[in-house]
């Protein structure tokens, strides 16, 4: 299988982003305004779409600290979301942790939202996050 | 004489509750800088922080919305990202309330579609809102949208009152297009 590790640092405008393929672990930190959400979380999202269609590939942990994102990313992130929830109809497992920072209401209804649409993945809600 | 007209001109934006005010060309660059100050600011006046993400995302919002749909862009480069469009933008506090203001021109053909969605935007609530953004996230952007409805959807939930906005004729090809949120 090709290597599709992902290993994005975190600049002032656009997240951390690391993937292991072997653990199946996606850490997603930091704020998101980038200059360009699509060409940032585009071959994000291409790169997990690659490793989510084998069927037979390990269960998926996904872990998202995110201190501020702009409307373009949460489109992005919708994206991803719903990936990752087809992945879990196929059979995979799926679980995905929001966590955010409890003074942040803002932060906690996307995080609602966002949960909405997961029904064969599991979406927890997590108050740990310091800004 | 030039010391009394840059201070006559200084005086009238801090008459109007002006923290800092941009006319030009605007950029990812510049939003980046300005946002940046915009926080250092509010920080400064000891704001509560969560005014501080409510203030910024709105500014970020506003600034963004300028350089995509202000109908005077130039490009640098063939990169969307260097690109620059004209536009004004201020920040200031009224009584105890901060708001973000920006003005850009836009295409006479555009403007009416704009209008329409602001109108509505403004008529909802808060429950409302919620569940407008949630859809449109969920929908396939229009063509050639870099997804402006989500974003005033953002500037709105934001706000602390309805949005203030007003479209003026320049011409016959464009208006000037004016949108004023509180927070």
């Amino acid at each position: 299988m090709e290597n599709t590790a992902l290993n994005i640092d975190q600049t002032p405008r656009s997240p951390k982003v690391s993937f292991d393929p072997a653990t199946g672990t996606l850490e997603v930190s930091g704020e998101s305004y980038p200059e360009d959400a699509s060409l940032f979380y585009g071959p994000i999202l291409k790169t997990l779409k690659g490793w989510l269609s084998d069927e037979d590939g390990p269960s998926v942990t996904v872990d998202i600290r995110l201190i501020y994102f702009n409307s373009s990313s949460a489109k992005a992130i919708m994206n991803m979301f719903q990936m990752l929830e087809e992945a879990a109809e196929d059979g995979r497992s799926v679980t995905v942790n929001w966590h955010y920072d409890a003074d942040d209401d803002a932060m906690e209804e996307m995080g609602e939202d966002f949960s909405e649409d997961f029904e064969s993945a599991t979406f927890n809600l997590k108050p740990d996050l310091t800004a | 004489m030039l010391a009394q007209d840059i201070l006559t001109f200084r005086n009238e934006l801090q008459k109007r509750n002006t923290l800092f005010a941009y006319s030009g060309y605007l950029s990812e660059a510049l939003l980046f800088s300005l946002g940046g100050t915009v926080k250092q600011q509010l920080e400064i006046k000891n704001t509560e922080s969560k005014t501080v993400r409510r203030v910024f995302s709105v500014f970020v919002e506003q600034v963004q919305n300028v350089i995509r749909y202000s109908d005077e862009k130039e490009w640098h480069t063939d990169d969307k990202r260097d690109r620059q469009s004209a536009g004004v933008i201020a920040v200031g506090i009224e009584d105890t309330r901060f708001f973000v203001i920006c003005g850009n021109t836009v295409k006479q053909s555009e403007a009416p579609k704009l209008e329409a969605r602001l109108n509505e935007i403004v008529s909802m609530d808060e429950p409302e809102l919620r569940q407008h953004y949630k859809q449109k996230l969920r929908e396939e952007p229009e063509e050639q949208s870099e997804g402006g409805t989500i974003g005033l959807l953002e500037i709105a939930r934001r706000a602390s009152a309805p949005l203030q906005f007003e479209f003026m004729t320049l011409d016959e090809e464009r208006q000037f297009f004016v949108l004023k949120a509180y927070i």
